[in-house]
């Protein structure tokens, strides 16, 4: 039983990363898309975490989603918010 | 809430030969709270915690720490950046203060890490505020 | 479970080309089936994901994981690996961090 769940939550998290992929690639506003890219690294965390990867896992949460969505809200800060 | 992210990220450097973690995540939770402070209050408040000299002079000597920990293992007679067979303490495997060189390794890593992070913010956010014709 | 998101999402995008049909979207279809061709075929031919039997589980991480403790002191096999058995791809890591400050800082300051 609990590895049908475990099978369903990691497909749910698959679809959900390429769900989120597709759509920082359209969103045509840049803070939207940071943040979506923000929740698309937290999604990619709980994957490493689902593989095993607790080091892989605590990188990616920490830099894909904390520092990258720090710098990238900074560049826009700095220029236009709409490509 | 900055203090308890400084310690999270200051114990997962510091077991980062014990438990998941290490040198790059946990420097990269402590420059990110470093950076929060400056999201939350303004620019000024957070670039008094720590000045551009001191974050370079940070960043510089976590790399020449690392180097210099691999140069003092060719000094004490073994292979460049090696940890037994050049001699470090060992202690018992699962304590605190354990594993030799990985401890310092990991420690300079943090520092590097973490003033990196902090130096890259603060110079994109007042990279061009001088020459305001950019755009 | 892979291939089926394959299949979905180059539907997707299949069907976004196929309504607004021209000459040169006719060569990007052809183009993108053929290199999602060759991709979904070299994926196919990898060995299955997390098999025992793959040919990366060969004694150098058995080594790791029967000396590791013993040798590096460290319980966690992933920093015995990365600070101590490969800690010269470490140190180029960091060198790839101090590099790219250095050439944020040289290319953002304003003086």
């Amino acid at each position: 039983m609990i590895e049908i769940l475990t099978e369903i939550l990691n497909a749910l998290l698959l679809l959900f990363l390429v769900v989120c992929a597709i759509a920082v690639a359209q969103i045509r506003d840049m803070l939207s898309a940071v943040i979506v890219f923000a929740s698309f690294g937290l999604i990619m965390a709980i994957v490493w975490q689902q593989l095993s990867a607790p080091d892989v896992a605590m990188v990616e949460a920490a830099l894909g989603t904390g520092v990258t969505t720090l710098l990238l809200i900074a560049a826009i800060s700095k220029t236009r918010r709409t490509e | 809430m900055v203090p308890f992210i400084q310690v999270y990220g200051i114990y997962i450097i510091l077991h980062g030969h014990l438990s998941p973690g290490g040198g790059f995540s946990g420097g990269a939770i402590f420059g990110a709270s470093l950076v929060l402070i400056a999201l939350s209050f303004n620019l000024e408040v957070g670039a008094r915690q720590i000045s551009h000299a001191t974050a370079s002079v940070l960043e510089s000597g976590g790399a020449l720490g690392f180097i210099i920990t691999g140069l003092v293992a060719v000094a004490l007679g073994g292979n460049y950046l090696a940890n037994q067979a050049a001699g470090f303490p060992m202690g018992e495997a699962g304590e605190l203060f354990s594993a030799g060189a990985i401890f310092i390794i990991t420690a300079f890593l943090g520092i590097k890490v973490a003033s990196t992070i902090v130096t890259l913010f603060y110079n994109i956010i007042e990279g061009d505020d001088k020459s305001g014709d950019a755009h | 479970m892979e291939d089926i998101l394959f299949i979905i999402i180059a539907a997707i995008f299949a069907m976004r080309y196929l309504l607004r049909l021209q000459a040169r979207g006719v060569f990007t279809i052809l183009l993108v089936g053929l290199i999602g061709f060759f991709f979904s075929f070299t994926v196919a031919e990898m060995p299955p994901f997390g098999d025992p039997n793959n040919p990366v589980f060969n004694e150098i991480p058995a080594r790791y994981m029967e000396a590791g403790v013993a040798e590096t002191g460290a319980v966690n096999i992933v920093s015995s690996v990365i600070i101590d058995y490969r800690a010269f791809d470490t140190l180029g890591e960091a060198t790839v961090l101090f590099v790219a400050i250095a050439a944020v800082i040289a290319t953002l300051k304003s003086h």
